[in-house]
């Protein structure tokens, strides 16, 4: 699946300007090269990349709103392209930094609105927005101006706006955005919910790991437009990850001077010792023992967001040399 | 089958336009003011005309009474138009914008709620201009009122349906705010004179790409003449631009691109 | 004396920038001149078909209405917009903050919205005056009298500026001001004389209009440039530097009282 868009270039300044006035000139990007990947019923899948990496571009092909250029691709057994209408039926969008409430009316208008649009039975729609109202904790926020509402409150009623007709399939992009810790726990929890109670597929885009890990079971990550990694999150580590890092603390001041190889170091002073170990650690950690008097011993892994940061940087290395 | 679909997106709009009503209300004084503001526009603009009439008795046959008869049809049409589908005006900055994103996300007509996504407050009081207007114009009997309502509801369709077009050109050329401004304020302005002072040009305008003619002179002729053939035309002629825009549209959408501007519905 | 210099270049460097601004806008302004076309055009209909059987209207042919109507169209369209960024500024209260900043409030804005007045002035005089020209030939006028015409309309903006302003400070005592904005665009219209000169009007009405400072807007730069004389010029100048006096003093006094207004709630 690809999509291409065509982007006006400016050169700088006044004369710039001018000339982009009388001859415009053109240049084709493409925000999605090629990807291609399946998910099952019931999955959670987190998409993470950087900004611009089209992320958000994928979501908007997947979910109708945009037309790819070339590829195939089938959502709930329908054509986003030529099936839209029937495919919006069964599925809910939220854009974190797009907003379908109505301004100046509270959600529950708001919520009777999209009982309209996705024409549900009066009964049902009651017993869906009560559990979702119980779930989100919506009591005390139903009737007040959406414009009143906080972010972390608005970004709640959102999210229960887009389940309101049972979607099978939910897109969230970016739904955490700029929200407290507390915030963003409660809505964790309550999709994990609906996944577990009505076997709701998730396909969410973040830049908070923290979501990723707490809701996905299988993660994509997205680079200029590629894909390049597509696995279970644990994998994420195991594959990207090359690395332990090794923390020493001393019990008198200590110089180092003889390390395995394979072993960098990364901080050092008299007291203390960091190091970047690639393999080999049981080694490492009888010279140490041998050698010195260790007071204290760590061994790290990577944060999560230290790994994604590596993939970012590696594949925009590769994009530099191949260009 | 149709029919069932039609049905549906009816009862939809129905819930959208109560929905555009209760959110207006909100600010209860600001939308009195502005539907106050609106009658007096409309007012002014008459003044003119009162004050050109004291000139002359009449221009190219149309005295004072054509022109009440006029704004009765060209203001209530305009206000219907806006009243109902009052994003008409933002339409096609929500197009070069990307921000259609919403609509296209929701298993509905996108351009019926696109257009029907907001209601002009001012629009309630052009329709109330436009009565008073009809009223003073004197056409008192049933069959004159029918054929203004009548008239009032192609009227509303042609506006609709020409900034429907003007705005769907944006999906080709990106920038189509200014060409829908311009060319919205052009229908007005050309419909608001009487029509029998264009000649050439200007009468080739008036029935071709700005369809100014079809909402002042026929409108007025069907009313004052109880000109039914007229009507037909004037029916035909409202089915063809319908079509065009909807074509248009769905034309366009194919080549839509999403933005990531944020938006919030007003 | 170099002090005021600085001062004079501090402001002429500010409409440099805002006409550098425009410049970025431009095609759409040009764009926008479409309107000034149209509703010349529907003029040039309307009036050709009135005028038919007159040679002339209260001393005025159609060939000089016609440009009388290029004149009133474009200062409307050329006038300084910015009502609403000053009275946003009061209401929200981040004018505090703006009045804090090394120049003079209003002189700022006067010169910022003069550089963008200015192009489109130029802008729409041209698209107007070619149409206009197409139709009915030249205007029977000699070139110099465009100079003293330009200098009243430049008096002519100034006046608005000021009346627009004061409208804007309203907002110190009252939220909502668009209302009164819209109905001062309304009295422009038609006491102004942007479409119907006003020696078309009906006796009483043509001596109510000449009391108020409006026609001195639109109707005195558009009737000074079909019909000049140097008497009229001194004339028009002689009000309008009257009515800018009084609108200054009332401005003033307006925004003095705001202000006070502003540091109470300020606090």
């Amino acid at each position: 699946m690809t999509k291409e868009f065509s982007l006006k270039k400016k050169k700088k300044g006044l004369r710039g300007s001018i000339q982009s006035i009388l001859k415009p000139s053109y240049q084709t990007i493409k925000a999605v090269k090629g990807i291609n990947f399946q998910v099952k019923q019931g999955e959670m899948l987190g998409f993470i990349g950087p900004n611009g990496s089209g992320k958000s571009t994928t979501i908007k092909m997947l979910s109708g709103i945009l037309t790819p250029s070339e590829g195939e691709l089938q959502v709930l057994g329908t054509n986003p392209v030529t099936q839209r209408r029937k495919l919006t039926r069964h599925i809910g969008t939220v854009y974190g930094q797009k907003s379908q409430l109505w301004y100046h009316i509270p959600p529950i208008d708001t919520f009777y609105l999209f009982s309209k649009i996705y024409e549900i039975e009066e009964n049902a729609f009651k017993k869906q927005l009560d559990k979702l109202v119980e779930l989100f904790q919506l009591e005390n926020i139903l009737n007040v101006a959406a414009r009143k509402l906080s972010l972390g409150q608005r970004m709640k009623c959102e999210i229960a706006a887009s389940l309101l007709h049972q979607p099978k399939l939910v897109f969230l992009d970016e739904p955490t955005i700029g929200l407290d810790i507390i915030a963003k726990q409660q809505i964790r929890e309550a999709l994990l919910e609906m996944n577990r109670s009505e076997g709701t597929t998730v396909m969410l885009t973040s830049h908070d790991v923290g979501d990723i890990e707490s809701l996905c079971d299988r993660v994509i990550v997205i680079n200029q437009g590629e894909m390049v990694f597509d696995d279970h999150i644990d994998q994420l580590k195991r594959r990207f990850i090359h690395h332990k890092v090794v923390e020493i603390g001393f019990t008198k001041p200590t110089v180092v001077n003889s390390l395995p190889p394979d072993v960098d170091i990364i901080y050092a002073d008299q007291m203390n010792l960091k190091l970047k170990v690639k393999h080999g650690i049981s080694q490492l950690m009888e010279h140490l023992m041998v050698q010195y008097s260790v007071a204290d011993l760590n061994i790290n892994e990577p944060s999560m967001e230290e790994v994604i940061r590596s993939i970012y940087q590696e594949s925009s290395q590769e994009e530099v040399k191949n260009a | 089958m149709i029919l069932k679909r039609i049905k549906g997106e009816l009862i939809f709009l129905l819930s959208v336009w109560k929905l555009n009503l209760s959110s207006a209300m909100e600010y209860r004084a600001s939308f009195l003011i502005q539907v106050f503001m609106m009658v007096i526009n409309n007012a002014i603009y008459f003044v003119f005309w009162l004050l050109f009439f004291d000139q002359f008795e009449q221009v190219g046959g149309w005295a004072l009474h054509d022109m009440f008869l006029l704004f009765a049809i060209v203001t209530t049409g305009f206000g219907i138009a806006f009243m109902l589908f009052g994003n008409g005006t933002r339409l096609s900055s929500s197009i070069e914008e990307g921000q259609m994103d919403y609509y296209l996300a929701l298993p509905r007509n996108v351009q019926l709620y696109a257009l029907a996504s907001r209601s002009s407050v001012g629009a309630i009081g052009d329709i109330m201009f436009g009565v008073s207007m009809f009223i003073l114009a004197g056409h008192y009997t049933i069959q004159a009122i029918l054929l203004w309502m009548l008239c009032s509801l192609f009227v509303a369709s042609i506006i609709v349906s020409y900034v429907s077009i003007l705005s769907s050109t944006a999906f080709w050329i990106g920038r189509a705010s200014i060409l829908t401004e311009q060319g919205t304020n052009a229908l007005l302005t050309f419909s608001m004179y009487p029509t029998k002072i264009f000649e050439g040009l200007g009468y080739f305008l008036i029935f071709t790409i700005i369809p100014a003619g079809f909402i002042s002179v026929v409108p007025v002729e069907i009313i004052s003449e109880i000109n039914v053939s007229k009507l037909v035309m004037l029916g035909f002629v409202t089915i063809i631009l319908l079509v065009i825009s909807i074509i248009m549209f769905n034309r366009g959408l194919r080549k839509y691109e999403s933005g990531n501007m944020l938006n919030i519905n007003l | 004396m170099p002090n005021v210099w600085k001062k004079i270049d501090k402001y002429l460097a500010v409409t440099r920038v805002s006409i550098k601004n425009v410049f970025a806008y431009v095609r759409e302004m040009a764009y926008r001149s479409t309107f000034m076309i149209v509703i010349l055009f529907v003029f040039i209909k309307l009036w050709g078909v009135a005028f038919a059987d007159h040679q002339s209207i209260a001393g005025i042919t159609y060939e000089q209405t016609l440009w009388y109507l290029v004149v009133t169209e474009a200062i409307i369209m050329s006038k300084i917009s910015i009502g609403n960024v000053i009275s946003r500024e009061v209401i929200s209260g981040s004018l505090a903050y703006t009045l804090g900043r090394p120049y003079n409030y209003l002189l700022y804005h006067f010169f910022n919205g003069f550089g963008e007045s200015i192009i489109r002035l130029a802008i729409n005089v041209i698209a107007g005056s070619t149409l206009v020209f197409l139709f009915v030939g030249p205007p029977a006028v000699e070139l110099w009298v465009v100079f003293p015409v330009m200098i009243t309309i430049l008096f002519a903006i100034i006046i608005d500026f000021l009346i627009t302003a004061m409208i804007s400070f309203l907002a110190f005592f009252t939220e909502e001001v668009s209302g009164f904005f819209f109905v001062y665009q309304k009295i422009l219209f038609i006491l102004g004389g942007l479409l119907i000169p006003i020696d078309f009007f009906p006796e009483w009405l043509q001596e109510f209009s000449g009391l108020l400072p409006f026609q001195l807007i639109l109707y005195a730069p558009a009737k000074l440039f079909i019909n000049f004389s140097v008497e009229t010029f001194n004339y028009i100048i002689l009000q309008q530097f009257l009515w800018m006096f009084a609108l200054g003093v009332t401005l003033g006094i307006l925004f003095l009282l705001g202000k006070r207004r502003l540091s109470v709630n300020g606090g």
